[in-house]
């Protein structure tokens, strides 16, 4: 009770009273004082007394003299009566007082009320007496206090006018009914306790963008009001600091001078302005500790792809934001580029197109100090999240549907929470009833687990799951996948896997599935031998609980498992069944004991002798048995008799010491053994010879031909039997190879891997009843093969030889030419050439026709025919080249000697940018002879010297061999006098010469010259089909045909009287004229260009011949 | 004759201990350490896969997490019990989820070297006062991230040289 009675004393702050009269300004400023009493009211009930015409007394001086006096005490538990500690029973009053200061501190109201709700209108009658008390005696009602009396029933509020704040009031509380009164001893309350402020509330501090901490916190004060207060910051080891604010309306100030590393208590206190000095007591402190480093903000939200910038502050004011570096998630540097100084103490930095990992949802970025190469960092550190963040959710079904578990891939630094709601329809359903199902949190099997299980399970409704990461800045959701579980079930493998094999290839198979789930399953096996590895072969799409499978080998033991799925519809594989062995049933014993043979390893010292049998699978009646395991039967001659099971081997190894030993291989499987066994008989007795004859020849790499004769008047062996191995091979008993023939073969063809580059042994093993015959050997006979392979190497050897001779002798030939002709003189030099005006056509025709010149030079040998001019002219016209082609230039040559000009120059329209205007050959007492010619490159002199350049070669190859180049598809099959110089040689001769028709356009004409001995033309004639086919400066001569499209035509030759019967030649596209070489051109170039017409008629004109 | 006596118990004693059983069970013990060592260090490696530390960011303020220094063996088992509790009580507070194992091997591992502190009658390390801690890691748990990353790879370091330095470690 008297806890009870405490609490109702202490709640009081902040309580607004009733307003009985609101022009009083009743609103509380501040504080409270308040107090409860109970007035011990003598004789009688207070409530339900009877008092017909009792008049309640008007003041309690009055009736002082007329009634009962009783007594109103202060609560307190050593004075309460005893009657009414436990109760408000009779004769007991309860009374609240309650005082305040109005909000313009101008009257002090105080409110006196029953404490407990009275039922009916009593008769009670209460009064309050506020008096002004004098300083130092309290006790008393001062002059200055006139009597204020404040009467009412139940509920009385009194005002009472504020003189002064600091002199206390008396309160004097008074009640009586009828004829009974009590009052209370006085109270004092000192007006300014009640002008206080409440302290201050909800201090709290942040980092504004320039890096300077904020504090703020709120008042019970009225908005607008002005008020002043204090801050005081204090931290172990340092003064405290006090920053007065003043007349602020919005309660926040910047706190400066904090320190990194140091917790501050900090504290606010204020008073109003208005009226009373009065502070409010120190609010709760705010402990504050600043980092050396801070974010903002610390926690960032954005989407994939955005660019973020954050700011770092430097509380610690020795840093600097100059020489920051900023590093992403501990390992990356974010480039310098995207930081910015904001101030001494603040930098940011602008991140673009973030992408935090999606399975951890937050990148971490840290703003340290640059440390020569090392960056010295604080642990803060911001955080970016990407709000749309992924994190892929699966879920499965256990077999018995009775919970299903899902699973997701966050990354352990991820903070993720699991939710879920579940809806009691079909997933296509939910998405139009969102929001009716409640969201539930999956419960996490264990920190740092990513899976939950939820069970029991709705198994037709849609489940709907996501992720959330939960900050105080927001909320990150992951794209929500709905599940339904019946969809996701992951059956339990079928059981009783039963697997037979037949020997006729099949595996039968069969099993049995659980109850649930209850649909249909589709199965797949598979299986493989055992002891093979993991080579499984799957077999699918079955829809029984049995399937038959074929085998490759049904007589091996193969291990099975199979696993089954939902048939229709969506659903998980179980996993496999736990692997059986097959068995075989085998549908008779076998009947044929296997195939074997031996090899020996003698050891004389022991008299012993180790022999390995090599078995053969049973090649009989596959169909129908296999063999499962094999027992050898011993017999020696001292009557030893023994078995042994062996398995099923493929090798099997005894020692052999007597003279005679005979072995049977027996086959077994579980119906039985073998009837029909070999029997070996191994003798160290005199074997018989039966072979005459054996010899071996290798066919190819796959096949040997082996043949044998047997001695005449020797009994027939039972059997034969070959075997061979690999020389150098003979210890390594596993390259053995062996067969068996029949009695009656005498050539077998051996089908095998031979390698070419092994030589083999083969080994012949007549067979008798009671053992071996004298075994012959054999090696492979490869004679045939190797000799037809030797002579296709020989062949070519010889036509590579050939290649090489015929390269050489052609490379020789050119040698040679250029030989030759190095010792040409210079032009420049020739006597003869003095003095003659080459512009003048007779001058030439004279130079060449003048018949003393004949006479007076030697006769020009074959062999001396050395020289040919040519000019080639660019797509001559070929209605031209019709009428002017004539016979073949080696029907020419063989034409008499006789007073041709031979020289005829022609080039084409642009085959140069100069053209050589004339040629002047001297000639003592001979006229001058004038070619001109057209283009640049078209020229020739009577021995055929020419210069296909535009520049003025002629003295720079003294001697030399010009060619025109690039004749087009010209195929002169100038044979004896017909002779060419090739194009190469008048390269080499004249290689700056040559550079300028090789620059002009491939299109335009070319003419060369060339000079060649007459043996070489058939030669060079095959050269030149190979150049380019753009000349087009042709000689031609009436009458003779024209040449095929794209062909040149022959022309016939042009002999000069100063050449001999082979003087010269022109072919096709090509002109040739040959000469002694003591004639040499002059030559002259001008950047001019003839119409190509012109000058071709022109010389035709000239030429004696037409 | 009294004295002779008691030291010829003595030294039968200490032949006893040092050649029955004592130095196998020892080594299986410091095996042990090795291998759980060993494990944790490859759940660290793939915890901190995906914040891998440059070796050039040097944090300040972590002071309290037990850094091995390069060039110092290890000095004890007391200093090893001390730095396991430490690492043990940090990783216990991180909200990390992948520490929890983690700390568990710690734990662990704390169980084995105290068998060893027994073998050898070596006194058991005073609980020190890791109030400081303890009001540290309350403070900083909103940087959990880098304060776990941090202690992760100096408890690496710390299992590391543990490794290298067990079989050389014969005092307390």
């Amino acid at each position: 009770m008297v806890i009870f009675l405490v609490y109702l004393i202490t709640t009081s702050h902040g309580v607004l009273c009733g307003d009985p009269g609101g022009e009083l300004n009743l609103q509380i400023q501040g504080p409270t004082w308040e107090t409860v009493l109970w007035c011990d009211l003598p004789g009688g009930h207070v409530d339900d007394r009877d008092g017909e015409g009792c008049e309640p007394a008007v003041s309690g001086e009055s009736n002082h003299n007329t009634t009962q006096v009783g007594q109103c005490h202060t609560t307190s538990s050593s004075s309460l009566p005893l009657s009414t500690k436990e109760s408000h029973g009779d004769g007991v009053l309860w009374l609240n007082v309650l005082c305040w200061i109005n909000v313009k501190a101008e009257n002090l109201i105080c409110n006196l009320k029953h404490h407990f709700e009275r039922r009916n209108k009593s008769r009670l009658s209460l009064h309050l007496e506020i008096l002004h008390s004098g300083s130092g005696d309290g006790d008393n009602v001062t002059a200055g206090g006139v009597p204020n009396p404040c009467e009412g029933k139940d509920d009385i509020t009194c005002p009472v006018a504020l003189h002064t704040t600091s002199d206390p009031l008396t309160l004097i509380v008074g009640v009586s009914s009828c004829f009974i009164t009590a009052r209370s001893p006085a109270m004092y309350i000192i007006p300014e306790t009640l002008l206080q402020l409440d302290p201050p509330v909800n201090l709290q501090y942040n980092m504004t963008l320039e890096g300077r901490v904020r504090l703020s916190w709120a008042t019970h004060q009225p908005d607008g009001a002005l008020l002043h207060c204090d801050v005081r910051s204090s931290s172990k080891g340092s003064a405290q600091a006090v920053v007065s604010v003043r007349g602020v309306r919005r309660p926040e100030v910047d706190l400066g001078g904090l320190s990194p590393g140091l917790n501050y208590s900090i504290q606010v206190r204020c008073k109003a302005l208005d009226k009373f000095d009065i502070w409010s007591d120190w609010s709760r402190p705010l402990y504050i500790y600043l980092h050396e480093v801070s974010y903002l903000p610390e926690r960032l939200f954005a989407s994939t792809g955005s660019n973020v910038t954050i700011r770092c502050i430097f509380n610690n004011q020795s840093l600097n934001a100059s020489s920051v570096v900023w590093w992403l998630n501990y390992h990356e540097k974010v480039p310098e580029s995207q930081y910015r100084v904001i101030s001494d103490h603040v930098s940011s930095v602008t991140l673009l197109n973030v992408k935090p990992l999606r399975q951890r949802g937050y990148d971490v970025l840290h703003c340290c100090q640059r440390r020569g190469e090392k960056s010295l960092c604080s642990y803060p550190y911001a955080q970016i999240y990407i709000t749309d963040f992924n994190i892929a959710i699966s879920c499965e079904t256990n077999g018995d549907l009775t919970y299903m578990t899902c699973r997701w891939n966050a990354s352990q630094w991820a903070e993720v929470q699991f939710l879920y709601r579940r809806y009691n329809l079909p997933c296509d359903l939910v998405e139009e009833e969102v929001g009716v199902a409640v969201t539930e949190e999956c419960p996490v099997e264990g920190r740092g687990s990513n899976r939950c299980t939820l069970k029991p399970l709705l198994l037709a409704s849609c489940y709907l799951m996501w992720l959330e990461v939960r900050k105080e800045e927001g909320t990150l959701k992951s794209h929500p996948v709905y599940m339904t579980p019946m969809e996701l079930v992951k059956p339990h493998p079928p059981f009783d896997l039963e697997a037979v094999t037949v020997p006729d290839g099949a595996l039968s198979l069969r099993w049995k599935r659980h109850g649930l789930p209850v649909y249909d399953f589709q199965y797949e096996v598979r299986y493989a031998v055992n002891n093979t590895g993991t080579q499984w072969k799957v077999v699918g799409s079955i829809f029984n609980e049995s399937a038959v499978v074929p085998v490759s080998h049904p007589c091996a033991i193969h291990a099975v498992q199979v696993r089954c799925k939902r048939s229709i519809g969506p659903g998980y594989w179980s996993d496999w069944s736990s692997p059986t062995n097959t068995t075989v049933r085998n549908y008779k014993a076998p009947e044929e004991g296997p195939e074997y043979w031996r090899l020996l390893q003698e050891y004389p010292e022991w008299n012993q002798t180790n022999v390995t049998l090599l078995l053969k699978p049973s090649q009989g009646e596959k169909q129908l048995y296999c063999v499962e395991r094999l027992e050898v039967h011993h017999e020696t001659t001292g009557g030893a008799v023994w078995s042994e099971y062996i398995g099923h081997v493929s090798s099997y190894a005894f020692l052999w010491s007597e003279e005679v030993h005979s072995v049977t291989v027996v086959a077994f499987n579980n119906l039985g053994s073998s009837t029909r066994n070999r029997r070996m008989t191994l003798s160290r007795r005199t074997k018989p010879q039966a072979v005459k004859s054996f010899r071996s020849v290798m066919i190819n790499s796959s096949c040997v031909a082996l043949s044998w004769t047997l001695l005449p008047n020797t009994s027939g062996p039972m059997s034969f039997v070959i075997e061979w191995r690999s020389k150098g091979q003979r210890d390594a008993a596993e390259r053995v190879d062996w067969v068996r023939l029949p009695p009656e073969t005498r050539a077998f063809h051996l089908h095998g891997a031979f390698f070419a580059s092994e030589e083999y042994q083969f080994i012949l093993f007549p067979i008798y009843a009671n053992g071996e015959g004298e075994p012959v050997s054999s090696k492979d006979d490869r004679g045939h093969p190797g000799g037809e392979q030797a002579a296709y190497t020989l062949l070519m050897i010889i036509a590579f030889l050939s290649v090489v001779l015929f390269v050489t002798l052609t490379v020789s030939q050119h040698q040679m030419k250029k030989l030759v002709w190095k010792d040409v003189p210079n032009p420049n030099n020739c006597s003869w050439a003095q003095g003659v005006d080459f512009k003048k056509v007779e001058a030439i025709e004279n130079l060449f026709r003048h018949p003393e010149w004949l006479t007076s030079q030697p006769l020009l040998l074959e062999s001396e025919i050395i020289s040919e001019a040519m000019i080639v002219e660019n797509t001559a016209s070929p209605a031209k080249e019709i009428g002017s082609i004539g016979t073949s230039p080696c029907k020419g040559c063989e034409e008499p000697l006789g007073p041709k000009t031979p020289t005829f120059s022609r080039s084409s329209e642009g085959s140069a940018q100069s053209r050589i205007t004339y040629a002047t050959v001297l000639l003592p007492e001979e006229p001058n002879i004038l070619y001109k010619q057209q283009g640049s490159l078209s020229s020739s002199s009577d021995e055929g010297n020419f210069s296909a350049n535009v520049s003025d070669i002629s003295g720079s190859i003294p001697g030399g061999m010009w060619e025109l180049e690039n004749c087009p598809r010209c195929e002169s099959s100038l044979r004896h006098s017909c002779s060419y110089n090739s194009a190469e040689e008048f390269s080499e001769a004249s290689e700056q010469e040559d550079e300028a028709p090789r620059r002009a356009d491939t299109q335009k004409s070319l003419c060369y010259l060339r000079m060649t001995s007459q043996e070489e033309g058939g030669e060079d004639q095959g050269n030149e089909e190979g150049e380019d086919d753009g000349i087009a400066v042709r000689f031609v001569r009436e009458g003779t045909p024209g040449p095929p499209s794209g062909q040149c035509p022959e022309l016939p030759l042009e002999s000069s009287p100063l050449l001999g019967p082979q003087g010269s030649g022109w072919s096709g596209t090509e002109a040739a004229v040959e000469d002694v070489p003591l004639y040499m051109p002059q030559f002259r170039t001008a950047p001019h260009r003839l119409d190509s017409s012109k000058a071709y008629e022109w010389s035709l004109q000239r030429s004696p011949d037409l | 004759m009294i004295r002779f006596i008691s030291i010829l118990c003595s030294s039968i004693l200490m032949l006893l201990s040092t050649s029955t059983g004592k130095p196998l069970a020892v080594d299986i013990v410091k095996n042990n350490v090795k291998l759980l060592a060993q494990t944790t260090i490859v759940r660290i490696e793939k915890l901190t896969e995906e914040f891998h530390m440059s070796p050039n960011m040097v944090f300040s303020g972590l002071e309290l997490i037990p850094e091995t220094p390069l060039d110092r063996p290890i000095e004890g088992l007391a200093s090893i019990m001390e730095n396991l509790n430490i690492f043990q009580m940090i990783l216990f507070s991180l909200e990390v989820d992948g520490m929890s194992q983690i700390h568990a091997d710690l734990v662990s591992l704390q169980g084995i070297i105290h068998s060893l502190v027994l073998t050898f009658n070596c006194a058991l390390p005073k609980p020190g006062s890791e109030s400081h801690l303890d009001a540290f890691l309350k403070t900083n748990s909103a940087f959990h991230v880098t304060i776990g990353n941090v202690a992760l790879n100096r408890l690496q370091r710390f299992l590391s040289k543990l490794i290298l330095n067990l079989d050389q470690l014969k005092t307390c």
